[in-house]
């Protein structure tokens, strides 16, 4: 597949994903496109230790729900960080009301190229 | 007497009508939200399709036999009209690429489109072609070969969307080559594997099919469909907000149409009935009044009163909804026999007691100050109503609550009439559909996810298009299988027997496979992780490993073990009797799968061990995150906002 998007820009993104052929198929895209991934955590707990010990990320990009629970903490320290982040999530929107209502939202499957796009944006905004 | 008489009738009556409405606003709204997603499902599945045949065609190059046995497992739904190809062809390839075509109209005209008058003829020269080169129908019927979809402005347009954006995108409605009849078009840009884009890929569906598979899968009849119609071209993705769109419609957005949903108001069944309790109230109110004004006008004696009102309330004690009759600041006068056996209290228990201070076990505090509140509002001359949670004997109850003022003849208020209906079926049956519609809708996408993903790893990692159709497949196949599985349990659980028994046994030809081990309940997340891994497993084990001769055993064991106080799944995959082993030189998708899914899915590790004698795979995963919630797991955010 093509990467359509030309832009240079290297990010640092931490992938928080349960399910490992999703999590892998995100990271080959990031990858791809010169990115670096930092896990991909397969639980909270994995993103909490990422954030606390490698150096802050560009941005995130979380599934709302991991292993049936919210990964609103993920989110909260996401926001104390001043990382910018998006969900990722399998359930329509409207659901992520309230507090993180305002955090862009990429719907499963995800498209490559709609990806791509919203790390730029998120990442980009910050660094430039 | 007369009016209290006819008035409390009518009262009745209207009360039983209100309810019912509500009761129809209710169903209406708890209906199009199924309606809705069941619409959804049915696009996402003709998605899905199209999209295999983009990864098709992103290995290699395609005959139409190959195509056709691709595309039979995958057309095998109610809904597909048609599933194809469309090659994109530059005027100076037409005369080189027309040579191919061996049906007619095809043969004779080369590229051809239809006239006005529906006869085919030879395409005029146009600077690109898209030629429908492969197709399968599951209906039968001879696929168009060589018709050159850039001929149709409708379809043209999408084509081009579909290539520039890159991204999924439903034609407007055309008439179906295949079907005669109003469809739409799917087309998702093909690729070679150097990232050139050598066509697209096609779905089509008729309008009404998605309605019908909409109807079949939700089981609501009145299911209509409808695309376009809507004011807001430029929305993008997800569901729109729709204040102005009555409540039994719903419109969203998919594949860059604008889907409205729509079902009919209210089931029949229920109205008719619902009428003939409106007609017995009244009826049994009308004639009671009259005999009260009978025997009134008889000139009144105690017992003819007595006796006139023991029929009235044998008449309330004889309906379902639960009522009282309340002095004006809410002290119960006496309450009827549905709201003694509701809240199994004995009439002289609630007599005296003010309504929010019935000896009853409120699910909050709180309930009991909104009666209170109710009681004051009803004095003040107005109606107070909503649904209050209580426990009887332990088990959640839902009442709708209705307090009303009643005021004789006009005058002043001297009395309350509360009256309530017990909902609590109603209640959990549309928080169950909500949830399981909910849950199913979380999966699919899950899903649509991990099989797109597939596709691309499947793709890059196959060299021959047979290889690629046989693995990709198999892959899919198993998801499917594991799907059902689950889906007969409501999405709860599996039993790991089930599972193991079920994926490794389609490898079993010969009998040779041993499968055993303790009872253990999967979640939905392992036992698709598991499922995934016996597949790799079995394909290895048919290609290179013991499954590939005769003489191979395969021993599928397990036990639960303590390691630190904490229980672990241990899993063992024992291969015997096979071609002496080697270890492979490279890591394929499948092995990097069982190694890896099992670690990152399910917190555990697995390990090959390419042992002289036979494979031997050591899978171990913690209890803890295998086995299954117990309970449908209410989602991320909106939990917290």
């Amino acid at each position: 597949m093509p990467e359509t998007d030309k832009s240079t820009a290297n990010f640092r993104v931490l992938v928080l994903e349960d399910e490992f052929i999703i999590a892998d198929e995100i990271a080959s895209i990031l990858e791809d496109a010169g990115h670096t991934v930092l896990g991909p955590a397969p639980t909270i707990d994995g993103a909490m230790a990422r954030l606390e010990e490698d150096a802050k990320p560009d941005a995130a990009i979380i599934d709302a729900n991991i292993r049936g629970d919210s990964s609103v903490v993920v989110a909260r320290r996401l926001r104390e960080l001043q990382v910018p982040f998006c969900l990722c999530t399998g359930y329509r929107s409207g659901d992520m009301a309230g507090e993180f209502g305002d955090v862009a939202v990429i719907q499963k499957p995800v498209d490559p190229a709609d990806l791509l796009a919203t790390i730029q944006s998120l990442a980009g905004d910050t660094k430039g | 007497m007369a009016v209290v008489g006819l008035g409390a009738t009518a009262f009745g009556g209207w009360f039983v009508h209100q309810s019912y409405q509500r009761l129809r606003e209710e169903q209406t709204a708890a209906q199009i939200d199924t309606a809705a997603t069941a619409v959804k499902v049915a696009l996402d599945r003709v998605a899905i399709s199209v999209r295999a045949v983009q990864g098709l065609y992103a290995a290699d190059a395609v005959t139409q036999d190959e195509f056709d046995r691709f595309a039979r497992p995958l057309a095998g739904t109610e809904i597909l009209r048609g599933i194809g190809f469309l090659r994109r062809v530059d005027n100076a390839g037409r005369q080189a690429y027309e040579g191919r075509f061996a049906t007619e109209p095809a043969h004779t005209l080369g590229i051809w489109e239809t006239r006005p008058d529906g006869k085919p003829e030879r395409a005029p020269e146009r600077s690109v072609y898209f030629v429908l080169e492969a197709a399968y129908l599951p209906g039968g019927g001879e696929p168009a070969y060589g018709f050159d979809a850039a001929s149709d402005p409708v379809r043209h347009g999408a084509i081009e969307r579909t290539i520039n954006d890159f991204q999924l995108v439903i034609s407007d409605v055309v008439t179906l080559q295949s079907a005669d009849e109003p469809g739409v078009v799917f087309y998702v840009p093909a690729l070679d594997r150097s990232g050139n884009v050598i066509g697209v890929a096609t779905g089509s569906v008729t309008v009404e099919g998605l309605a019908r598979f909409a109807r079949l899968t939700s089981g609501i009849a009145t299911i209509s469909v409808t695309i376009g119609s809507s004011n807001n071209p430029d929305a993008t993705s997800s569901d729109l907000t729709p204040a102005d769109l009555p409540p039994n419609e719903q419109s969203f957005v998919f594949g860059g149409q604008t889907w409205t949903v729509r079902v009919a108001a209210a089931p029949s069944t229920a109205t008719s009935v619902m009428w003939w309790a409106v007609l017995l109230i009244v009826g049994a109110g009308v004639a009671s009044t009259l005999a009260v004004i009978g025997y009134i006008t008889n000139k009144s004696k105690t017992e003819q009163i007595a006796e006139a009102r023991a029929q009235l309330r044998g008449m309330l004690d004889g309906i379902g909804p639960l009522a009282w009759l309340l002095d004006k600041d809410g002290h119960v006068v006496s309450a009827n026999r549905a709201a003694v056996d509701v809240l199994d209290l004995s009439e002289e228990e609630m007599t005296d007691r003010p309504l929010w201070g019935l000896p009853i076990e409120y699910e909050a505090p709180e309930e009991a100050a909104r009666i209170r509140e109710a009681v004051t509002t009803a004095r003040g001359g107005e109606d107070a109503r909503f649904d209050f949670s209580l426990e009887v004997d332990g088990q959640p109850r839902v009442l709708d609550l209705w307090i009303r003022p009643l005021a004789p003849l006009g005058g002043q208020t001297s009395n309350l009439v509360a009256t309530a209906v017990d909902v609590t079926d109603r209640h959990e049956a549309q928080e169950t559909q909500r949830l399981l519609m909910r849950e199913l809708d979380h999966r699919m996408k899950n899903t649509l996810q991990v099989i797109q993903a597939v596709i691309r790893r499947t793709a890059r990692t196959q060299q021959s298009i047979p290889s690629f159709e046989t693995s990709l497949l198999g892959r899919i196949q198993t998801m499917s299988r594991a799907h059902e599985l689950l889906a007969g349990e409501r999405w709860l659980g599996a039993d790991i027997d089930t599972v193991i028994r079920q994926e490794a046994g389609s490898f079993d030809v010969g009998g040779v496979i041993r499968i055993g081990g303790p009872p253990l309940r999967l979640s939905p997340k392992a036992a698709l992780s598991f499922a995934l891994v016996m597949h790799e497993l079995g394909t290895n084990a048919s290609k290179y490993g013991a499954l590939s001769l005769p003489t191979g055993r395969v021993e599928i064991g397990w036990k639960i073990t303590r390691i630190d106080g904490e229980g672990w799944l241990e899993l063992t995959w024992q291969e015997s009797g096979g071609p002496p082993v080697k270890k492979p030189a490279e890591r394929g998708f499948g092995s990097m799968l069982i190694e890896r899914s099992i670690a990152y899915d399910l917190g555990g590790d697995a390990q090959m061990d390419f042992h002289a004698d036979g494979l031997i795979c050591e899978i171990r995963a913690p209890l803890e995150t295998i086995r299954p919630f117990g309970k449908n797991r209410v989602s991320p955010m909106a939990a917290v906002a």
